[in-house]
């Protein structure tokens, strides 16, 4: 086994600088302010956690910008977060990933001769005793792996290859450039550093390691899954990974059984402290609560009346904020008799085809009027979901209009 | 709201007829009115309808025996609040009274219909003959108010189509349809809104672009303009110098018209010339003599005010000074005479010095090197001698002065000395000669 100096690298991918985070700020104003320059933020944090670990190299594998949002000035964040970097004695290697036309060189210019963009014409780059490999994206739809360009091992040294790639077995994101993780693991580099993923994820295997680093702060409640970057330690032994946190604020989402029969005061002792325990850590936390159980029935009735009754809870619960709450209150247990035969007729009529047809019509259709981003929300696999919430919004009026 | 009992007092064929329903019982109550066909039941029901919404305007069906002005109905109905008899006449206004014919707000039975207009009603609360003919197939395809209202009418529950009816607005002010007004478009509105703001905000690439290529023209303008600026400010130079030389020129040729008055140059006398420089730098210097006066001064009184600081004796002293300027001494201020004093004192002192000095040259000469003066004073009878020794001899000297002035008069007038006669010096060498060689005559003789 060749004992080779070790080599630290952090790695992260997906900053999509500038990127808004834009559901908090249109569900929670003054933390939407406060977090309008988060992603800016988190990179400075990044560097400073470069710094701090004595790292060999900074790592980032795509996306460091959103084509969504074309700024220039987020360049300059980056000139400025990379050469305070430089000046610490730690390059960056960089490649472009799916969103990087800020990256354009020709464009806008250098970054600073610590930054090494890796691409076609250079796709490796030694520093220490590590060869980093790396090919970037000419932001056109990339169909095809990129895995048999990446070059050859390079023997006597740590090989660490950088990618924008979609693994197989992710989803949940557009299937850019697919790869094999098998053929990635077997192609005989110890390190993978991965990106385009915005869900964190490790495979091992073969005496390698590949990440995908998960976008360093997640953009809205899809995206829970990241919020870190990857502290990595590689020597001859192989590459141990670890996850460093770094978003500033957090998503979560949580359940909350309500049992029918439950004292409310006992009911909001119970909500407080599990509201308490899904903040994550000490940054700023936006909750998705799902009230489950014949107790959230009397806060389906009304939209708005479980997110007044947790927004109460979470009064004087610091950094604490929701995006959505939502009511599956289910079956109506002990509902007045009229409304559960209505409701038992409903919950026939919903099996009936003709039904179905005309609910996704109108699903399509309202879908259709919706904000782009705001679609998924009402995504045809979820009409079951839906009709469900409905049925039991529409039982607990009619619930309450028959109790007055 | 029961019905307890309905009067017919003049309606349809009927003429002060009554149906009491009843009193009610612990559970709400049902009650059926069946007979033969024209009996009057469509009538009665009729008659609760026009009791709660009015009669008709024109052609009512049931004015047939009494004119529609003398129609009336009445009914006593339980209400939560107790019963409550009411009458309905023809009349256009205020035709809902008591049973004393005093007026009673419409709203009042309004209150206890939940807001059911008379179609609703009679849909959901009389499915006769005819309606099931004119509007079965409508009904029963389930569409509508009417529809859902006849689902929900059997079941009795009117709350419960009210809080659909609520459903549905609350939908509706999310979306509908075509609509502008409702939350969702006016969110989006908003949303367009702030993306355009954002876009705004943001430095797009092509913004970059142009604004880069703008950069990059306006910097080679300015370096055009600064290059400009330059070869301005050297053609300025040029025009000032030739401007320059112009007025010397001008003034050359003006000097040189006035010196042509002065064919033989100034008037000034001579040396003015001279003079004029002496005493510009005369001038010159006593300017700076008045300039350094001037530092000194102001050092002076730097040091007066940073450095010197007032000597407590002094302080003293300053009055004693001032009585000392107050003394007096001779009839003059006794500073002026130790002033004058003083300056005499110098001289006196090098007197005395002087005097020092010759006595012990005297010493020396007298009693050789190294005696001390007081060893050579002499005693005061030999001075008594010496002085009247030296008396005789200043004596002596005043009788050889007067013997040579009575000499010098004796030769005065022996009048002029006689020419010395021709051949006088060669006379007197020859006897020179003969004196000296010549033999002794006496010896001779």
């Amino acid at each position: 086994m060749n004992i080779l100096p070790g080599m630290r690298i952090l790695h992260a991918a997906d900053l999509h600088l500038d990127s808004p985070l834009r559901s908090v700020a249109l569900r929670d104003p003054v933390l939407g302010e406060r977090l309008r320059t988060t992603s800016r933020d988190v990179l400075r944090h990044i560097v400073d956690l470069a710094i701090e670990h004595q790292v060999d190299a900074l790592v980032v594998a795509g996306d460091v910008f959103d084509n969504g949002v074309p700024d220039v000035s987020a360049r300059t964040v980056l000139s400025v977060a990379l050469s305070r970097l430089g000046s610490a004695g730690i390059p960056a290697v960089i490649i472009r990933g799916n969103h990087d036309g800020l990256l354009d060189h020709t464009r806008y210019g250098p970054l600073g001769e610590h930054v090494m963009l890796l691409d076609h014409e250079r796709p490796t780059v030694d520093i220490g005793g590590v060869s980093f490999h790396g090919l970037s994206h000419g932001g056109q739809p990339e169909t095809r792996s990129f895995l048999p360009r990446y070059p050859a091992t390079v023997s006597g040294r740590i090989n660490v290859g950088v990618m924008h790639c979609s693994p197989d077995g992710t989803s949940g994101h557009d299937p850019y450039a697919p790869c094999s993780v098998s053929e990635m693991l077997g192609h005989g580099y110890d390190y993978w550093a991965l990106g385009h993923v915005h869900k964190r994820q490790e495979w091992r295997g073969d005496g390698a390691l590949a990440v995908m680093a998960g976008i360093p702060q997640g953009r809205h409640i899809r995206e829970a899954d990241g919020g870190s970057v990857t502290l990595v330690d590689i020597d001859g032994l192989g590459a141990r990974a670890e996850a460093l946190p770094v978003e500033l604020v957090a998503f979560r989402e949580v359940e909350l059984p309500m049992p029918a029969d439950e004292a409310q005061d006992a009911r909001a002792d119970r909500a407080r402290e599990a509201l308490a325990a899904a903040r994550a850590g000490d940054v700023p936390t936006v909750l998705r609560v799902t009230l489950s159980g014949a107790g959230a029935q009397v806060f389906s009735a009304r939209s708005g009346e479980a997110a007044s009754f947790l927004g109460v809870l979470a009064e004087d619960m610091e950094g604490l904020h929701f995006d959505r709450v939502l009511v599956r209150a289910g079956q109506v247990p002990d509902a007045p008799a009229l409304v559960g035969d209505i409701a038992a007729v409903m919950r026939e009529e919903v099996k009936n085809p003709g039904f179905r047809d005309e609910a996704e019509r109108m699903l399509t259709d309202l879908r259709d009027v919706l904000p782009a981003e705001l679609r998924e929300v009402l995504d045809t696999a979820k009409l079951d979901d839906l009709i469900e919430e409905g049925l039991a919004a529409v039982a607990a009026r009619l619930a309450q209009a028959e109790g007055t | 709201m029961r019905l307890r009992r309905l009067d017919l007092a003049r309606y349809g064929r009927f003429q002060g007829n009554s149906l009491d329903f009843g009193t009610a019982g612990e559970a709400p109550d049902v009650t059926i009115i069946f007979g033969p066909n024209e009996a009057g039941k469509s009538t009665a029901f009729a008659a609760w309808l026009d009791l709660l919404y009015g009669f008709q305007r024109q052609g009512h069906p049931y004015a047939f025996r009494f004119e529609r002005k003398d129609l009336l109905v009445g009914a006593e109905v339980e209400t939560a609040d107790g019963p409550l008899v009411l009458q309905r006449t023809a009349r256009n206004t205020g035709s809902l009274t008591d049973a004393s014919g005093r007026e009673v707000a419409e709203h009042r039975l309004a209150a206890l219909l939940h807001g059911l207009d008379r179609d609703a009603y009679r849909t959901r609360f009389s499915l006769d003959d005819a309606v099931l003919r004119a509007g079965g197939e409508e009904i029963a395809a389930a569409k509508g108010d009417l529809g859902r209202l006849l689902h929900a009418g059997p079941s009795g529950l009117s709350g419960l189509s009210r809080a659909l009816d609520e459903v549905t607005e609350d939908v509706e002010r999310f979306y509908k349809k075509g609509g502008s007004a409702q939350v969702l478009p006016a969110a989006k509105r908003r949303l367009k809104e702030l993306e355009a703001e954002m876009r705004e905000r943001r430095l797009a690439p092509t913004r970059f672009d142009e604004l880069r290529s703008a950069a990059t023209a306006r910097e080679a303008a300015a370096q055009d303009a600064r290059d400009a600026v330059a070869e301005a400010r050297r053609a300025i130079a040029y025009a000032d110098a030739a401007a320059r030389r112009r007025e010397l020129r001008v003034r050359l040729a003006a000097l040189a018209d006035s010196l042509k008055g002065f064919p033989t140059g100034p008037d000034l006398a001579q040396g003015a010339a001279h003079e004029v420089v002496r005493i510009a730098a005369e001038a010159r210097e006593a300017a700076e003599q008045e300039r350094r006066a001037k530092e000194d001064r102001a050092e002076a009184a730097r040091l007066l005010s940073e450095e010197l600081t007032p000597d407590p004796e002094g302080l003293d002293l300053g009055p004693l000074l001032d009585d000392l300027d107050g003394l007096r001494f001779d009839d003059q201020p006794l500073l002026l005479r130790v002033a004058g004093a003083e300056a005499d004192l110098e001289k006196r002192r090098a007197e005395r010095d002087r005097l020092v000095a010759a006595t012990d040259d005297l010493v020396g000469r007298l009693g050789g090197e190294g005696t001390e003066p007081e060893e050579m004073r002499l005693a005061p009878a030999t001075l008594d001698v010496l002085s009247s020794q030296l008396q005789e001899v200043r004596d002596a000297e005043n009788d050889l002065r007067s013997a040579k002035e009575a000499l010098a008069d004796a030769e005065d007038g022996q009048g002029e000395t006689p020419t010395a006669p021709r051949g006088e010096a060669a006379l007197a060498e020859a006897w020179e000669r003969m004196r000296a060689e010549a033999p002794d005559l006496a010896a001779l003789r």
